[in-house]
């Protein structure tokens, strides 16, 4: 099998798409169709916080760092909930939402 | 395993081999049986039908029954008989080279089945398998079948609109149980197709999986090489729009369920509507799944290349120049993943016939939990 390299998305459109990926498939992310069978919340979150850096110029200094706080704790929040029957995965899916806001607003004032 | 099929099947390992050879055309042989002796048998089939057909050069009818001597205890085969030509046996593959070179590990049924005898398809051909044991297109004209339909009162949009064949994009097909020996059979077919494209292709690999699920992950990464080979090798893009196609399938199938319970706990963001809520996550996640299965199989995207992933398509037809953006495009196909049934008339469609590239057809991807036809395929109106 091919070594798995997890993408990274290199625009705001692609890191939007990305975001709603991770809505559907955390806590754990790990994939069941068989095409990735190495994903995991490793790879996921380290697809993520490159994208960040990628997007760092896009995003601004003060959303940067507001995105990889966010970032942070969703993680946080997912390890400590990977069966989904507590509120943390509820309150890591929240930090999602507040990522999503960030993006949209800023995909907005792109036009 | 083999043994419990054919006990629930109620057929014996004869006929079982037996189904396998009119299906495939490759004959199967029992690795303890003692029946020696050559007979009739016909083993080129037209890949188009499935049907007995001549032998490259021409065929002759003659009684006679040929001897090989590469002939392996066999099971008694009926066949349908036109066509027969009385010939030595193909020498057999080495059937350990089939272990060495491509893939470790075999059952150990007391009865195992043993690929006797394989004619790859010389060229690789695009006109698929024939009729494989799994269901194994090679072109979307496989997966949408048949001339377009629609209700018998409508004409015009509707006749445009062919609805996929069942159970095709499943990796097993109907009523199709993988046994170890098949998936390994089907393995080697694939291995041995991408190296006839492309010669220097390799297959690392620890040994043949065990577990179902290890199986038809190795088929569907096989099938996705062979596809990309095609690509690359060839320019060939049909392969590609198929494994795209199934790889669609299945992740829109599963966010549709994933957005469903993401909504009932009330952490989906409504805008619209429930639908708008549920397809616009869908959409997202085809999207990021599609990039990352680009990117695992080394295809690039592009503005200008045939893979397209949410690109805009202009048409220039108009006095103004306008554009769609299908959530892919393959070649000369759009896809478009949707909740909602759409057609010739919606203005969307329209808009993808109108682009510049004047797509084939689009491919309308739709949860397959919304009831059967819900993907289908429309044709250009005017092909």
């Amino acid at each position: 099998m091919r070594p798995y390299n997890p993408y990274i998305p290199k625009t705001l459109s692609e890191l939007w798409d990305k975001l709603g990926s991770m809505m559907l498939n955390s806590p754990t992310f790990i994939d069941d169709t068989g095409y990735f069978p190495e994903r995991s919340i490793d790879t996921e979150f380290f697809a993520l916080n490159e994208s960040l850096k990628l997007l760092r110029s896009k995003l601004g200094e003060s959303n940067y760092a507001a995105m990889v706080e966010l970032s942070n704790k969703m993680r946080a929040h997912f390890e400590a909930d990977p069966e989904d029957v507590t509120d943390e995965t509820l309150m890591g899916r929240d930090c999602l939402l507040a990522m999503e806001d960030i993006v949209k607003s800023l995909r907005r004032r792109a036009g | 395993m083999l043994d419990e099929i054919l006990r629930k099947e109620g057929k014996s390992l004869e006929m079982k081999a037996f189904e396998y050879w009119m299906r495939t055309g490759i004959r199967l042989i029992f690795a303890d049986s003692e029946e020696e002796g050559e007979r009739k048998f016909n083993p080129y089939h037209d890949p188009d039908d499935g049907r007995f057909t001549f032998a490259p050069g021409g065929g002759t009818l003659s009684p006679r029954v040929s001897h090989s001597q590469n002939a392996p205890s066999a099971a008694r085969q009926r066949h349908g008989g036109q066509g027969s030509t009385a010939r030595r046996d193909q020498p057999n593959p080495d059937i350990a080279s089939i272990n060495r070179d491509t893939l470790q590990g075999r059952n150990q049924n007391q009865a195992r089945l043993i690929p006797a005898q394989y004619r790859p398809n010389p060229r690789a051909g695009m006109r698929g398998n024939g009729s494989p044991p799994l269901n194994d297109p090679m072109t979307l004209d496989r997966v949408f079948p048949g001339v377009a339909t629609g209700p018998a009162a409508v004409t015009g949009p509707a006749r445009a609109i062919i609805g996929i064949a069942d159970n095709i994009l499943d990796i097993t097909g109907p009523g199709a149980a993988l046994t170890t020996d098949l998936a390994i059979a089907h393995s080697n077919m694939l291995i041995r197709q991408i190296r006839e494209v492309d010669p220097n292709f390799r297959y690392d690999s620890l040994g043949f999986p065990s577990s179902f699920d290890g199986q038809m992950n190795l088929i569907r990464q096989l099938r996705v090489e062979r596809a990309v080979a095609f690509h690359r090798v060839r320019g060939e893009l049909r392969p590609m729009q198929v494994e795209a196609l199934r790889q669609m399938q299945e992740q829109t199938d599963r966010a549709y369920d994933r957005a469903v319970a993401r909504y009932n706990s009330g952490r989906l963001r409504v805008r619209l509507s429930r639908e708008e809520a549920i397809g616009n996550y869908i959409d997202r996640e085809v999207r990021i799944q599609l990039r990352e299965f680009y990117n695992r199989y080394g295809v690039e995207t592009s503005t200008n290349g045939p893979f397209r992933i949410i690109g805009r398509e202009y048409s220039s037809s108009g006095s103004d120049r306008t554009y769609r953006i299908p959530d892919a495009r393959i070649g000369n196909i759009a896809f478009d993943v949707s909740l909602t049934r759409k057609t010739l008339a919606t203005p969307q469609v329209r808009g993808f016939f109108e682009a510049d590239f004047r797509p084939d057809a689009v491919v309308i991807i739709r949860p397959s939990q919304l009831g059967s036809g819900s993907t289908y395929r429309i044709n250009h109106p005017g092909n």
